[in-house]
C-alpha cells in the first residue's frame, strides 16, 4: 500500500469511519517505524488541536429573541414567521377576512358564469438557465428538485393535470410523487414520463445524442417527434438509454454513476472521449475558452474520472498521458499538441 | 471527548430542571455551527437566523423528550436542513453554489490557544490554510472533525455522496500535511512525546 493510501486511511480513522480490519492494518503500519508514528502524531494533533471558533454577528440579539419567545410562550417554533416581521393590527386582519369572503364569493360567481369552459389554471412558464462553468440547484413548485449542469436551460410549465419541463443541456431530477400529475421532460425528440423518481437527462444541442439515465423508481422514455413514433422503453434503475438524433435509433446500456449522476457532486468523467469531446466538456465545465495549436488527427480514446479537481489539476493529469502542453491565461487556455 | 459529557450534562439540566442558564450555554455551543449550515442552503442572513432560532425554540419546547434523542447533534443539523428546504420551497428561491461572500465575513480563531505539537506560528499557519480551503470543503471538514458527524450524516445534510465527503476530508487533511509537516523538527516531536506520558501510547493503540 502506498503512502497516500495510508494517509487517507489515517484521516478515515480519525473520522471514526474505519473498519476493524483497517484499524488492524493501521496498527501494524504504526509499529513498523518511528517515521510512521511521527506522521500519525502529526495527523492526530492536526485533527484534535485545530478546532476553530467562529464569531458570527448578532448572536446576542438572536438569543434575546429566543428568550423572549420561550418566556411569553408565544407558541411552538413554527409560529416563527419568515416573511411577516411586523404584527398586523386586529382591524386589518378583520378587514382582510371580510375581503377574502367577498373575493371567494366573486370568484365562485364568475366561475359559475363561465362553466362552459373547462376550469384549467396554467401557471406561467418559468425558465432557469446556467452559463458555462456554472451549476444550479433549484426547486420546482411541486417540491421536486432539479440540478442543472453547465450551459443548460429548463422551461417549466405546470398545470392542474401535468408537470411539463422542456430541457436543453443536462439536468438531474428528483421528482416529488404525484400520481395525478405526471412529470414529463421533453428534450429534442425524447419524452420522459416519471411519477416519483430520480433520473438524469443529457441533451446538449452540440451532441448528436440524448441520454436518459435512471437512478431510482421508473420512467417511460418515448422517442420520435410529433406523431412519428420511433419507439419507447421502460427504464429500470441503474439503466441508461441513448437516443441517436440523426439515425433515430436507440441503445440501452447500464448507467455509469460517475457519468450520469455524480456530476452534481463535482465528478468529471470521460470514457473513450476524443480530443474534441474532452475540450468541449472542459470548456463547458470550467467556463473557459480554449485555443488549440497543432490540431491532432488521431482520436484520443481518453478515459478518466476527476473528483472535485480544478482546471489546472485536470490539465496536469491529462498531460501525463497525452502529449500536449498548456498555458492558462485569464481569458483563455492554450493547448499545444506535440508532434 | 469532554465535549460530549458537557453536552449530556447541559441536556440533563435543561430537560429535568428547566434550567435556562444551561439552555443558554447549549445555544452558545451550537449556534455558530447551525448558522453556518443554514448559510449553506439559504443565502439570507436574516432567514438563517430565523431558521436556527426556530430550531432552538423547538428544543426548548420539547425539552422533556430531549434525552430520548440518540444523536442530538445530528438531529439539530438535520432540523436546520429541513427548515432551510422548506424555506427555499416557500420562497421559491434558487440557490447557487456560492458560500464565499458569507465565509469571508466570518472571523475564526482557535478555540484553545495551547497545542502539544504545533508551535504558535504553525498554528497560525494552520488557521490560514483551513480558512483558505474552498468553502464547501471547509464546511464538510469541520462537520466531521469538530462536530463529530459521521460521513453518512454529512452526506445527507449536504445532499452529496458519502464518497464526496470522504474525499473532501482527505483533501483538507492532506493539504495540512503538505503545508505543515515539513516544518516540524525532531525537537517538536521530542517535546510532544515527553509531555505525554507513556500511558498515552497504550491508550492510542487501545483506541483502535
Amino acid at each position: 500500500m502506498d503512502d497516500i493510501h495510508v494517509e487517507k486511511l489515517i484521516v478515515k480513522h480519525l473520522s471514526g469511519e474505519t473498519s476493524a480490519k483497517e484499524n488492524e492494518f493501521l496498527n501494524s503500519w504504526l509499529q513498523a517505524s518511528e517515521k510512521n508514528q511521527r506522521l500519525f502524531h502529526f495527523y492526530k494533533s492536526a485533527w484534535t488541536e485545530t478546532a476553530l471558533e467562529y464569531k458570527v454577528p448578532n448572536q446576542e440579539r438572536v438569543y434575546d429573541k429566543i428568550s423572549d419567545n420561550i418566556h411569553t410562550g408565544t407558541g411552538p417554533a413554527e409560529s416563527f414567521t419568515y416573511r411577516n416581521r411586523f404584527k398586523i393590527p386586529v382591524l386589518v386582519r378583520a378587514a382582510s377576512v371580510i375581503f377574502l369572503v367577498w373575493a371567494g364569493w366573486m370568484l365562485w360567481y364568475v366561475l359559475q358564469k363561465n362553466n362552459d369552459r373547462p376550469p384549467q389554471t396554467v401557471s406561467n412558464a418559468v425558465w432557469k438557465e446556467t452559463a458555462r462553468g456554472q451549476k444550479l440547484k433549484t426547486f420546482l413548485p411541486d417540491g421536486s428538485v432539479v440540478w442543472l449542469n453547465a450551459e443548460s436551460k429548463i422551461n417549466e410549465l405546470f398545470s392542474d393535470t401535468l408537470r411539463a419541463i422542456h430541457l436543453r443541456g443536462m439536468a438531474y431530477f428528483e421528482v416529488e410523487k404525484d400520481t395525478l400529475r405526471p412529470f414529463v421532460v421533453q428534450s429534442e425528440d425524447v419524452l420522459v414520463t416519471a411519477l416519483g423518481t430520480a433520473f438524469s437527462v443529457r441533451a446538449y444541442a452540440s451532441e448528436d445524442r440524448v441520454s436518459v439515465a435512471l437512478q431510482e423508481g421508473s420512467v417511460l422514455v418515448e422517442f420520435g417527434d410529433e406523431g412519428q413514433d420511433v419507439g419507447k422503453i421502460m427504464l429500470e434503475p441503474g439503466r441508461e438509454v441513448h437516443y441517436n438524433v440523426h439515425d433515430r435509433t436507440y441503445l440501452e446500456t447500464s448507467a455509469v454513476d460517475d457519468n450520469a449522476f455524480n456530476w452534481r457532486n463535482g465528478v468529471l468523467y470521460f470514457h473513450d472521449a476524443s480530443f474534441e469531446q474532452v475540450i468541449r466538456r472542459l470548456s463547458r465545465w470550467y467556463g473557459v475558452e480554449f485555443e488549440v495549436v497543432n490540431q491532432v488527427e488521431d482520436p484520443w480514446h481518453y478515459t478518466a474520472t476527476f473528483r472535485n479537481f480544478n482546471l489546472k489539476e485536470v490539465l496536469q493529469s491529462m498531460s501525463y498521458t497525452k502529449d500536449f502542453t498548456y498555458e492558462i491565461h485569464p481569458e483563455k487556455v492554450i493547448i499545444k499538441n506535440l508532434k | 471527548m469532554s465535549n460530549k459529557d458537557e453536552v449530556r450534562k447541559l441536556v440533563e439540566r435543561i430537560s429535568l430542571k428547566d434550567n435556562e442558564r444551561a439552555f443558554r450555554d447549549f445555544f452558545d455551543l451550537y449556534y455558530t455551527r447551525l448558522i453556518r449550515l443554514a448559510h449553506y442552503y439559504v443565502e439570507s442572513q436574516h432567514a438563517s437566523e430565523e431558521i436556527v432560532s426556530a430550531v432552538f425554540i423547538g428544543v426548548w419546547n420539547n425539552r422533556k423528550k430531549l434525552m430520548a434523542i440518540p444523536r442530538l447533534e445530528a438531529y439539530l443539523f438535520s432540523s436546520v436542513k429541513y427548515k432551510c428546504l422548506n424555506y427555499l420551497r416557500d420562497n421559491k428561491k434558487n440557490e447557487f453554489y456560492s458560500l464565499d461572500a458569507y465565509h469571508e465575513a466570518l472571523r475564526p480563531e482557535f478555540k484553545d490557544p495551547a497545542s502539544d505539537l504545533l508551535s504558535k506560528e504553525l498554528r497560525e499557519k494552520v488557521l490560514q490554510i483551513i480558512n483558505n480551503l474552498p468553502p464547501r470543503c471547509k464546511l464538510i471538514f469541520e462537520l466531521v472533525k469538530d462536530d463529530g458527524l459521521k460521513y453518512r450524516e454529512v452526506a445527507e445534510l449536504l445532499d452529496i455522496s458519502i464518497k464526496a465527503v470522504e474525499a473532501q476530508v482527505s483533501k483538507a487533511m492532506l493539504t495540512l500535511r503538505k503545508e505543515i509537516y515539513p516544518y516540524l523538527s525532531d525537537d517538536d516531536f521530542k517535546r510532544y512525546l515527553n509531555r505525554r506520558d507513556k500511558g498515552l501510547w497504550a491508550w492510542l493503540f487501545l483506541s483502535f
